[in-house]
């Protein structure tokens, strides 16, 4: 683009028509169709591992006895992670490019660049969703929350994202209007933004490359930072800014009414972009992270209150005169529940970035509640308001039925209450239970159990807010079908293509003026605010040496714990134990001294958790006896009466893949682990030393798992109990805090 | 254009006031208190000059609008007669605003597909909290880099030691119970039971028959301490086994205290003499022990 060219605004361009050309439309209509594909298996998914939590025997009620024999999979913390990557990458993601492909075309009055690069795009990702879905059913993550894809879907992923960049990109450079619109400022941030996230935490080791197999070349505290900086800003670039981008569009055009402030969008833009880049740290609050970069996480998340405010205001101001119209309109009232639930969470999100809410909110239902209420609320409402309000366009006519999408608005409303405030109930009931002292000085509710029967309720009443929401979701999806039914599609939209005229500058503000016509110079701008945020906090925790201190008697894990660890991982077990305890006194009594940042120099990647479900097990190594990791994973309920906690028959069953100990070790080692070449050389001969140590221990405790295991071995000739994935988890479950607890 | 922009002053001081007092806790640290004499002199201080300040600002306000055409000047005392909370009212609602029927604002038009922007200003009070909380936040900072604010270690440490206080309290009004003075109690079984089930059954099962742990219904002991038998149960709760961490000492690393031991060994060393014993019980673990031989032979010497 010409420096010289300018455009004829608004009116003027009817007059000079020369030319037509068409929208692609179809490309809209597929993303569309998978939008509400997805969403429909993520709710679903969602409803499902909300049922687990209390009635934790739904796998075995569906495999009966040959549950031992599913491999795992319908594990709990598999299912989990489908759930959030349906929810975020694929319900999310395809709305952005639905909303974004049609917006686009029509803000910069022109057609896509390019049909390949679209169906890429659309194929490409679809694919990597169903690849995740198995790769996760299969037991193949990375254990990093939102990131859980192993490396080839994280490289997949990456291409498909870059090639949709460059179709934008390259569309953006074709267009016959001069300024870039808010929405687009929106989208162009997103894409580099995501790209750099992604792009840096996802550095991994592939074990062989013909394994699916990796370890975050990150180990603990540095992985943990480089995880909530992505984690926190996936949900400040998926979640976010590309819904606004969205809103900035569908909202104006839905209502009829002129933006209510364009200052105003600039300024929340520049700001919310630059300040959201900061906040990750507050995920990792009252952690081992450095102290100084948790303060940067609590001022910078202070700070976004009115940037992402200034979002809302926006949206809310812009339909400030359709109050009336808004009761006859059904997406209009997607809209506005949408914007203030935006407002909600956004003013939720700094409170629990401050010390004290952090204290009661971290680990528990807190967190739940505040992202449910984001993307159910935020992004789902403004899904459906989308999704309405395109079908009606795209295939030109009336919606089937408004009182049937007034219906979904209410239910779904409903249903977000009924899912939220029991939330933040269970979470502040059970923090307090966790805090209680008795005046003797003990912990009041000394088994941890206690706290969990508290807020069974909770759950219960959760999934029923989630049910509702899912019936709203399914009348939509009959609502939209009838309409399609009703209308006719066009896959090619025709308009006219304005001509481009000179025109003054506006000399008010000059430099964003001179900014909305310059794609790239808007991009790099973008980059470089949160690449400051990013540097200034990632490279001191890596270099400074004092961030981290050493601790001399924390030992790399031994090959069956390296084993364990990953058997750890595949399960998903950090989605609901955490492995941090916090320097609070309740939790120094009930778990042991507080994690400190020199012991998880070995851990590549960390695995300290964001939810505590089930208690920490920084310190779980020694507290319990082999026999009784043993029937606790086998059955749960047999030891601790109500537990919540799935069964594990399969790692009881299967038998223990050591093939890869050697490459596992070595990389390790490549990565900085200090393991010996005799270590690795012996590393299946120690493997074997350690476990005959554990199954000894097992069958002295207890006759009853001799006598099962021996009649395992007769009637389906399995492997003897010391070649069992078991052990290993066992070793590592042992391991857990043990070095600094024999300091003492 | 003339404009009485400023929030109202109960609003203002509300504020200006907590960043003050923020101010202070933040580089007192724990010697904070609202009462602190400088604190409230500050805020005294702070109260006149806002005062002074407000009455300045409305002089200058009504001698500038003097100066303006009539109907100008209407729409500016309108405008700022009408109360703070009214006007956020209007910005919502806007079509309820009698005296704001014509919008001035520009309307920026870029040919974005039919959407246009107003050049509205941007709220007041947006940037009023846009300013407070970057504000707060380098208070905050400042007040992290220079002092221990905000440091969970010692946090940690002030915590820690009122806990132990507090503990030294509770002991001071209440006996100790340790070994030497604690003895089976027949009221505490029902007491003990609820705990033991809380604590012990994860690994001694609901009736003590043994799961993991050994079977605590039987005459076989793993740990012989005491001569005893209430009294060795009381101390391997206290002390835990020497043959098998696991069984750690709940009285030795502060878990339970004496009345609660007591409690359970109450519980304990009542289903150990009853004469029914449960129907699964755990193999044998230890040395078989006659309690009342035992304890006899320890008289006599």
């Amino acid at each position: 683009m010409k420096n010289k060219i300018h455009i004829i605004s608004g009116d003027n361009y009817s007059e000079k028509i020369n030319k037509k050309s068409f929208y692609d439309n179809k490309i809209v209509k597929f993303f569309l169709y998978a939008t509400i594909f997805w969403g429909l298996l993520g709710i679903i998914a969602g409803l499902l591992i909300s049922i687990l939590l209390y009635i934790p025997e739904i796998p075995e009620f569906l495999f009966g006895n040959n549950l031992k024999f599913s491999k795992g999979i319908i594990g709990y913390g598999r299912i989990r992670m489908i759930h959030t990557t349906t929810a975020i990458f694929a319900f999310i993601g395809n709305l952005i490019f639905t909303g974004s492909y049609y917006c686009i075309q029509r803000l910069l009055k022109t057609r896509i660049y390019s049909k390949i690069l679209s169906l890429i795009n659309f194929w490409g990702w679809q694919i990597f969703i169903l690849l995740s879905w198995i790769t996760f059913l299969l037991g193949f993550n990375t254990s990093k929350e939102y990131s859980e894809h192993e490396w080839p879907l994280d490289i997949f992923l990456g291409v498909i994202w870059f090639i949709y960049g460059i179709n934008i990109i390259l569309t953006i450079l074709k267009r016959r209007v001069t300024h870039l619109y808010v929405s687009i400022w929106f989208f162009l941030s997103t894409w580099v933004s995501v790209l750099l996230l992604h792009l840096l935490n996802n550095i991994e080791y592939p074990i062989s490359f013909f394994s699916l197999k990796s370890y975050s070349i990150y180990s603990g505290v540095q992985d943990a930072l480089m995880q909530w900086w992505y984690g926190h800003n996936a949900v400040a670039f998926v979640l976010t800014t590309p819904i606004l981008g969205l809103m900035y569009y569908f909202v104006p055009k839905a209502c009829n009414n002129p933006i209510y402030s364009y200052k105003l969008s600039v300024i929340h833009f520049w700001s919310l972009i630059f300040i959201y880049i900061w906040a990750g740290p507050h995920h990792l609050m009252y952690t081992s992270l450095p102290n100084w970069t948790q303060v940067l996480g609590t001022i910078f998340s202070i700070m976004l209150i009115a940037p992402s405010w200034g979002g809302m205001l926006n949206g809310l101001l812009t339909l400030r005169n359709s109050w009336k119209e808004y009761k006859k309109d059904p997406i209009l009232k997607f809209f506005i529940v949408s914007l203030l639930c935006y407002g909600l969470t956004t003013f939720d999100g700094p409170m629990l970035a401050t010390k004290t809410i952090n204290s009661i909110g971290h680990f528990t239902d807190w967190i739940i509640a505040h992202v449910h209420l984001g993307t159910l609320g935020w992004n789902g409402f403004m899904a459906f308001g989308i999704i309405y309000w395109l079908t009606k366009k795209l295939w030109n006519t009336k919606l089937y039925s408004e009182k049937l999408a007034s219906f979904h608005f209410y239910i779904g409303f409903i249903g977000i209450i009924i899912y939220v405030i029991p939330m933040y109930c269970s979470s502040i009931i059970q923090s307090n239970m966790w805090k209680q002292f008795s005046e003797d000085g003990t912990l009041a509710h000394k088994n941890f159990i206690n706290t969990v029967f508290s807020i069974i309720p909770f759950y219960i009443i959760r999934s029923i807010g989630g049910f509702l929401y899912l019936i709203g979701f399914i009348l939509m999806i009959y609502n939209v079908y009838k309409t399609i039914k009703n209308g006719k599609f066009l896959d090619n939209e025709e308009f006219i293509v304005p001509i481009l005229l000179h025109k003054k500058n506006n000399k008010k503000n000059k430099f964003h003026d001179w900014l909305e016509r310059k794609p790239f110079q808007l991009t790099i701008l973008s980059f470089l605010l949160i690449f400051i945020g990013s540097a200034i906090e990632i490279i001191p925790t890596f270099i400074i040496k004092s961030n981290i201190s050493n601790i001399l008697n924390v030992k790399p894990y031994t090959a069956l714990e390296l084993e364990g660890r990953d058997i750890y991982i595949r399960e998903g077990c950090n989605s609901c134990h955490s492995q941090m305890i916090r320097p609070f006194r309740d939790e120094v009594v009930r778990y042991g001294d507080y994690s400190k940042a020199g012991e998880f120099i070995y851990d590549h990647p960390f695995l300290w958790g964001s939810k505590r479900t089930g208690p920490d097990l920084a310190r779980e190594g020694g507290k319990k006896s082999d026999s009784w990791h043993f029937k606790h994973i086998l059955n749960p309920r047999s030891v601790s009466k109500g537990s919540i906690m799935p069964s594990y028959p399969w790692i009881i069953n299967q038998k223990l893949n050591i093939s890869n100990i050697y490459k596992k070790m070595k990389i390790m080692k490549k990565l900085g682990v200090p393991y010996s070449k005799k270590e690795i050389k012996n590393s299946t001969k120690d493997i074997y030393v350690q476990s005959s140590k554990i199954v000894k221990n097992i069958y002295n405790e207890s006759e009853s798992i001799k006598k099962m295991i021996e009649i395992d071995k007769k009637n389906f000739k399995s492997p003897s109990l010391e070649k069992r994935e078991i052990i290993a988890l066992i070793a590592y479950l042992q391991k857990l805090g043990r070095d600094i607890k024999d300091i003492k | 254009m003339i404009e009485y922009n400023l929030s109202p002053l109960y609003i203002r001081i509300v504020i200006y006031f907590s960043i003050i007092i923020f101010i202070f806790y933040s580089f007192l640290g724990k010697d904070f208190s609202i009462t602190n004499i400088y604190l409230l002199f500050f805020l005294f201080i702070f109260f006149l000059i806002f005062i002074i300040l407000e009455k300045i600002n409305k002089f200058i306000f009504f001698k500038k609008i003097n100066l303006l055409p009539k109907k100008v000047k209407n729409k500016l005392l309108i405008d700022y007669k009408t109360n703070f909370f009214k006007k956020l009212y209007y910005l919502f609602f806007p079509y309820k605003n009698k005296y704001n029927k014509e919008n001035n604002v520009k309307e920026i038009d870029h040919g974005f597909d039919g959407i246009t922007e107003f050049d509205n200003k941007i709220p007041t009070w947006w940037k009023n909290i846009f300013y407070l909380t970057i504000i707060y936040s380098f208070i905050y900072f400042i007040a992290y880099i220079f002092f221990d604010y905000s440091d969970p270690k010692k946090e940690y440490i002030r915590s820690y030691k009122k806990h132990v206080k507090q503990i030294e309290l509770y002991e001071k009004s209440k006996p100790k119970i340790t070994i030497d003075n604690t003895y089976f109690k027949e009221n505490y079984i029902k007491k003990g039971k609820i705990l033991f089930n809380e604590l012990c059954s994860i690994c001694h099962k609901e009736d003590g028959s043994g799961d993991t742990g050994p079977n605590l219904t039987d005459d076989y002991w793993i740990n012989i301490e005491k001569n005893n038998l209430y009294k060795n149960i009381f101390y391997i709760i206290w002390n835990g086994s020497k043959k098998n961490p696991i069984m750690r000492g709940f009285g030795k690393n502060g878990e339970l205290k004496g009345k609660d031991i007591e409690k359970i060994a109450s519980y304990v060393y009542s289903i150990n003499i009853k004469k029914e014993k449960p129907d699964n019980v755990k193999f044998p673990q230890g040395k078989k022990v006659n309690w009342k031989k035992l304890s006899k032979k320890n008289e006599n010497n």
